[in-house]
C-alpha cells in the first residue's frame, strides 16, 4: 500500500507540473507553424501569433518564437489583413529589439527581418516614409547578406525592393528576372538549420517571377 | 494487494478526472468599454489560451484545475492578471488599462526640437536638414529656421533666446565639441564642421536642459552619430566650389567610414565676386573618419576623428581705423577626436564612457598691420562616465561625472617681431550630476536634478539645481522648468587681466505647452532668463560683476499632413534682452538681439519632376547698435532683416542627385548694425559703415554620385 501511495504521489507531481516542464519548444513551434500554413487567409494568423507569444513565455532565451511573432506581424501589415497596423509594427519593433540582444539568434535572419520591418514602414505611407527609411531597408538586407551570403531571403527581399524602387522612379531594373532565376537555385540549395528555422521566401519568389518575368 | 491496486486506480482516476477540460470565456475591453481585438488571453505557464475577436470575446478550454493565474495582454496596454479558481472563469469581463510609457520613452517637447531618432525606431531624415531652404546643407543653417533663434547674418552662428553664440554648446555622442564652426573671414557666415549625414539624431534644446549638459548658459545641441553601418558604400560629390568623396566599409559587427572634402572659392569668386579682395581665396580641407563596432549584443563602441585646415589671404584696408592696406592671412588647423562606449548590463543598467579631445590652432599674419602676426591655440579634453537605470517602474536615475581640461594661449608679435602679448591660461573643471525622473501620477512626470562643479580656475564650487514638471497627455503637453546653468567665461577673458572671476550664471524659467494632432504640432513657450556673474570690464580688468536678463516667447506651428507631399512650419519669436557685460557702461540690449523674429519654411516633393523644393522666409526686426554721433550707449536700431532662401534637389537617377540652393533670392541688402571709427574726424563726426555680409546672395550647385550600383539616392558617406 505504501508503494502504491508513493507511485500515486509521483504521478500527481508529474501531472501537475506537466504543462510547465514538458513543453518541447521546437515541437510546439512546429505545430503552430503547421497551423499557420493551414490558414487559408492572413486574417486568422494573428491567433497563432498569440500562441507564439505564449510559447515565447514558456521558452525563455529561444529566439525563434520571437522571430516568428515579428515576421507574422509584418506579414499581416504588408498583406493589409489587419486594421491595426501601428500596433503590429510596434510589436514587431519590440521583438526586433529583443532578438538583437539575443546571442542565440541567427543574426542574418534578424537583420533580414529588420529590413523587412522598415519595408513595412514604407508600405504604410510610401510618399512620406520612402525617403525616411529606404536606407534602412537596404542596409538591413545587405548586412544580412554579409552575415550569411548563402541566406536567400535577404537577397530576394533586396532584389524585390530595388525593383520596386526603380518602378517608383519610373526606371527599369533590367537584371531583375535573371536575379530571381539565380535566387531560385539559392533557395533550393539553402538548408535550414532545423525544421522550424526560417525557410520562407521561395513561394514569394515564384509569385513575383510569374508576375514580372515573361 | 488487490485492495491496494483498487485504491491506487481510484486515486489515479480522481486525478485524471481533475484534468478534464474546463472552458474559460469572456470579453476584453479597454477603459472606455470598447472591445479590444487581438488580445492574448492565457493561463500563465501553459500554452492554453486564445485571442479576442472583433467584439472582444474569447473562449478556450484548459486542462488546468484549481486556482490558476489568467493573463491578458495587448500592445500598449498593461498586462492583466487574475488569480482565481479556473471553475470561476466561465464569464470573464477583462478591462485593459493603457500602459504608461516607460520613463526612457517619455519625450518632453518643451524647449526641445528633435530632428532625428534618439531612442526609438522612429526618425526623420538628415535630408530634412539639407532640404530646409535656409540651410545650404548646414545643420546650424537648418536650425535657424526654428523659433528661439536669432538672425546674426554676419557670423552665421546660433544665438538662442537673447544669448550669445558661445552660450550654445554642441555635443557629439554626448561629448563636447570645442570648435563646432568653420573659421571664416570677417563678416562671412560660418558653417558647422559636421555633415548632417553623420547623425541619426539631432536634439536641439533651447533651455532648461538636463543637468548632464553643463557649461552652456543658453542652449545645447546634442547630436548622435549613426550606428554601425549596415552596407558598404561609396560616393563622390563636386560643385564649383568643392569636391569630395567618401564611404563606408561594413564588416560583420563593425564598420569604418571616411570622408574627405576640399573647398576652394577661387573659381566661385571669379564667376560671382563678393565685396572683398582676395589674394588667396578661402580654401579648406576637411577629413573625417569613424570606426564603429558592436560590443557583445548590448554595446557599441564609436571612434570618430576629424581634421580641418582652412586658409585664405584677404587684402583690405581698415579705413575707419586708419590702418593701411594689408594682406590679412589666416590659417586654422582643427583636430577633433571622440571615443565613446555605450553598453547595457544584464540588469538593464545603461553605461556610458566617453573621451573627446579638441585642438584648434589659429595663425593670423598681417593681423592688424602688414608684417605683424597673432597666434592663438586652444585645446580641451573632455571625459565623461554616466549610468542610467530604471530603479522601479516609475523612477529612472541617471548619474555621472565629467571633467574638462582646457588650455589657451595667444601670442602677438608686432611688425618688428617683438612679442607684445603672450597670454595663456590652463584650468580644469570637474562635475558630477544626478538626474531623477519620476512618474508622480499617470501622465504627470517630475524631474529633479542637480549638478555640482568645481572650477579649478576660481577654486569655487557651484551647484546647479533643475526642476521640471511635465504633464503629458496623448496629444497635449504642458511643462514648467526651472534650472540654473553655469559656464566658464571665454578663454580670451580668462587670459586677460581679471579679478575675482567666477563662472557666469543663467537661471531659466520656462513655461510651455504643445498640442499634436495627426502630424500637426503647435507649440507655445514663454521664458525668462536671469544672467549673473557675467564678465564686465571695469577699471582695466574683468570682474564677474555683469548681469542681465532675457525674456520672451516663441510660437511654432508645423504641419506634415494637410497637403500631400508638403511639410511646412511657421514660427514667431519675441525677445527682450538687456545686459551689463563686457565693455558696456550701462545695461543695454546686446548687439546680436533682435526683438521680433519670424520664419516660414516649407518642403515639397514634385513626383513628376522627381524634385524636392525647400523654401524658407526669415524676418527679423532691426538689431541695435551704437552710434557715437548720438547720445547714449546702444542708441540706434538698424533696418529690418529679410531673406528668402530656397533649394531644389533633383533625383537625376538612382545614383545621381543634383542639389541647388540660393540664399537671399530677392537680393535685399541686409545690414547688421554699423561700425564706427574710434575717433571723430576733423568735423567732429564719427565715420561709420554698415556691417554687411561679404555677398548678398549665395548660389550653390552640387552633384552627388553614389558609386555603388545597389544603393540609390544616398549622399551619405556614413
Amino acid at each position: 500500500m505504501k508503494k502504491m501511495f508513493t507511485l500515486w504521489f509521483f504521478l500527481t507531481m508529474m501531472m501537475s507540473g506537466y504543462a510547465q516542464t514538458t513543453i518541447n519548444c521546437e515541437e510546439q513551434l512546429q505545430l503552430v507553424l503547421n497551423k499557420v500554413k493551414e490558414e487559408k487567409g492572413m486574417s486568422g494568423v494573428y491567433n497563432h501569433v498569440n500562441t507564439l507569444k505564449r510559447l515565447s513565455g514558456l521558452c525563455p532565451g529561444e529566439w525563434l518564437p520571437d522571430y516568428y511573432i515579428a515576421y507574422f506581424d509584418l506579414q499581416l501589415v504588408l498583406s493589409k489583413a489587419t486594421d491595426r497596423p501601428a500596433d503590429l509594427l510596434q510589436e514587431a519593433a519590440e521583438k526586433l529589439a529583443v532578438l538583437k540582444s539575443n546571442a542565440k539568434a541567427n543574426a542574418s535572419e534578424v537583420y533580414t527581418l529588420e529590413g523587412y520591418y522598415y519595408y513595412a514602414m514604407i508600405a504604410q505611407d510610401p510618399a512620406v516614409n520612402g525617403q525616411k527609411y529606404f536606407r534602412e531597408v537596404v542596409a538591413g538586407y545587405e548586412k544580412a547578406i554579409r552575415l550569411d551570403p548563402s541566406n536567400p531571403r535577404p537577397q530576394l527581399q533586396l532584389a524585390i525592393f530595388q525593383n520596386r524602387m526603380a518602378a517608383f522612379m519610373k526606371q527599369t531594373d533590367n537584371g531583375f528576372c535573371d536575379k530571381l532565376q539565380q535566387l531560385e537555385q539559392t533557395f533550393r540549395d539553402f538548408k535550414p538549420a532545423s525544421a522550424v528555422a526560417p525557410g520562407w521566401g521561395l513561394p514569394e519568389l515564384l509569385y513575383v517571377r510569374q508576375n514580372n518575368c515573361h | 494487494m488487490y485492495r491496494s491496486f483498487f485504491l491506487f486506480f481510484i486515486f489515479l482516476g480522481m486525478q485524471l478526472a481533475g484534468h478534464g477540460q474546463q472552458q474559460i470565456a469572456g470579453v476584453v475591453t479597454d477603459v472606455k468599454g470598447q472591445p479590444v481585438e487581438g488580445a492574448n488571453i492565457y493561463i500563465t505557464g501553459t500554452l492554453d489560451g486564445a485571442s479576442s475577436d472583433k467584439t472582444g470575446t474569447f473562449s478556450f478550454t484548459t486542462t488546468q484545475t484549481g486556482t490558476v493565474i489568467l493573463g491578458a495582454s495587448y500592445v500598449g496596454y498593461k498586462d492583466f492578471r487574475l488569480t482565481a479558481p479556473v471553475s470561476q472563469m466561465g464569464q470573464l469581463k477583462i478591462q485593459l488599462q493603457l500602459r504608461e510609457k516607460a520613463l526612457e520613452e517619455v519625450v518632453v517637447r518643451a524647449s526641445t526640437f528633435s530632428l532625428g531618432k534618439s531612442r526609438t525606431l522612429e526618425k526623420l531624415d538628415a535630408l530634412d536638414v539639407v532640404m530646409t531652404g535656409s540651410s545650404n546643407g548646414d545643420i546650424y543653417g537648418a536650425l535657424m529656421s526654428l523659433p528661439g533663434t536669432q538672425k546674426v547674418g554676419e557670423d552665421g552662428k546660433l544665438y538662442i533666446r537673447g544669448g550669445d553664440n558661445r552660450e550654445t554648446q554642441t555635443f557629439v555622442d554626448g561629448m563636447h565639441v570645442l570648435s563646432p564652426y568653420s573659421v571664416t573671414a570677417q563678416d562671412m557666415p560660418a558653417r558647422g564642421r559636421f555633415s548632417p549625414f553623420l547623425f541619426q539624431g539631432i536634439n536641439f534644446s533651447l533651455g532648461g536642459y538636463e543637468s548632464e549638459f553643463g557649461q552652456a548658459l543658453s542652449a545645447v545641441l546634442p547630436m548622435d552619430t549613426k550606428d554601425v553601418a549596415g552596407s558598404t558604400k561609396a560616393g563622390i560629390n563636386f560643385s564649383p566650389l568643392s569636391a569630395g568623396g567618401g564611404g563606408s566599409v561594413a564588416f560583420r559587427k563593425s564598420s569604418l567610414s571616411a570622408n574627405v572634402n576640399v573647398t576652394d572659392l577661387t573659381l566661385y569668386n571669379k564667376v560671382l565676386p563678393d565685396r572683398y579682395a582676395w589674394k588667396k581665396p578661402y580654401q579648406s580641407l576637411s577629413a573625417e573618419a569613424q570606426y564603429k563596432t558592436a560590443v557583445g549584443t548590448r554595446g557599441v563602441f564609436k571612434l570618430y576623428t576629424a581634421y580641418d585646415r582652412t586658409a585664405f589671404i584677404r587684402t583690405f584696408a581698415d579705413t575707419l581705423n586708419h590702418v593701411p592696406e594689408r594682406d590679412f592671412r589666416l590659417q586654422q588647423d582643427n583636430y577633433y577626436l571622440n571615443a565613446t562606449l555605450k553598453t547595457k548590463t544584464r540588469r538593464n543598467t545603461h553605461l556610458f564612457f566617453g573621451a573627446a579631445g579638441s585642438y584648434v590652432d589659429n595663425r593670423y599674419d598681417n593681423a592688424r598691420f602688414q608684417h605683424d602676426n597673432y597666434h592663438q591655440n586652444e585645446q580641451e579634453l573632455h571625459l565623461k562616465a554616466k549610468l542610467e537605470k530604471n530603479i522601479v517602474p516609475g523612477y529612472r536615475l541617471s548619474t555621472g561625472m565629467e571633467a574638462y581640461l582646457r588650455g589657451y594661449r595667444a601670442v602677438y608679435h608686432d611688425t618688428l617681431q617683438r612679442r607684445l602679448q603672450d597670454q595663456q591660461v590652463n584650468y580644469q573643471l570637474y562635475a558630477a550630476f544626478v538626474d531623477n525622473q519620476v512618474r508622480l501620477l499617470p501622465g504627470l512626470y517630475a524631474n529633479a536634478s542637480g549638478r555640482v562643479e568645481y572650477a579649478q580656475f576660481s577654486s569655487a564650487w557651484n551647484f546647479s539645481p533643475r526642476v521640471s514638471l511635465n504633464y503629458l497627455a496623448d496629444r497635449f503637453q504642458v511643462s514648467a522648468i526651472w534650472g540654473r546653468y553655469y559656464q566658464m567665461p571665454d578663454n580670451s577673458v580668462l587670459a586677460a587681466p581679471h579679478e575675482n572671476m567666477q563662472q557666469s550664471l543663467a537661471t531659466h524659467y520656462i513655461l510651455g505647452a504643445s498640442y499634436e494632432y495627426k502630424g500637426r504640432l503647435i507649440k507655445a513657450e514663454s521664458y525668462y532668463k536671469q544672467y549673473d556673474q557675467l564678465e564686465l570690464w571695469q577699471q582695466d580688468m574683468y570682474h564677474a560683476n555683469g548681469y542681465g536678463k532675457s525674456a520672451g516667447f516663441d510660437v511654432y506651428f508645423s504641419d506634415e499632413t494637410s497637403l500631400p507631399r508638403l511639410k511646412y512650419n511657421v514660427s514667431y519669436s519675441y525677445n527682450d534682452a538687456a545686459r551689463l557685460y563686457r565693455d558696456f557702461p550701462v545695461m543695454s540690449t546686446p548687439l546680436f538681439a533682435s526683438r521680433h523674429n519670424a520664419r516660414m519654411s516649407g518642403k515639397y516633393y514634385f513626383p513628376a519632376l522627381k524634385t524636392y523644393a525647400g523654401v524658407t522666409a526669415t524676418y527679423a526686426s532691426g538689431r541695435p547698435y551704437r552710434d557715437p554721433n548720438r547720445d547714449g550707449y546702444i542708441n540706434a536700431v538698424d533696418k529690418d532683416y529679410f531673406s528668402l532662401d530656397a533649394n531644389l534637389t533633383f533625383l537625376l537617377s538612382k545614383q545621381v542627385i543634383l542639389y541647388t540652393s540660393c540664399g537671399n533670392i530677392t537680393g535685399r541688402q541686409n545690414t547688421y548694425g554699423y561700425r564706427y571709427a574710434p575717433l571723430p574726424d576733423n568735423k567732429g563726426v564719427y565715420q561709420g559703415a554698415p556691417v554687411m555680409a561679404s555677398r548678398n546672395n549665395f548660389f550653390y550647385i552640387g552633384v552627388f554620385i553614389s558609386l555603388k550600383n545597389s544603393s540609390a539616392y544616398d549622399v551619405s558617406s556614413f
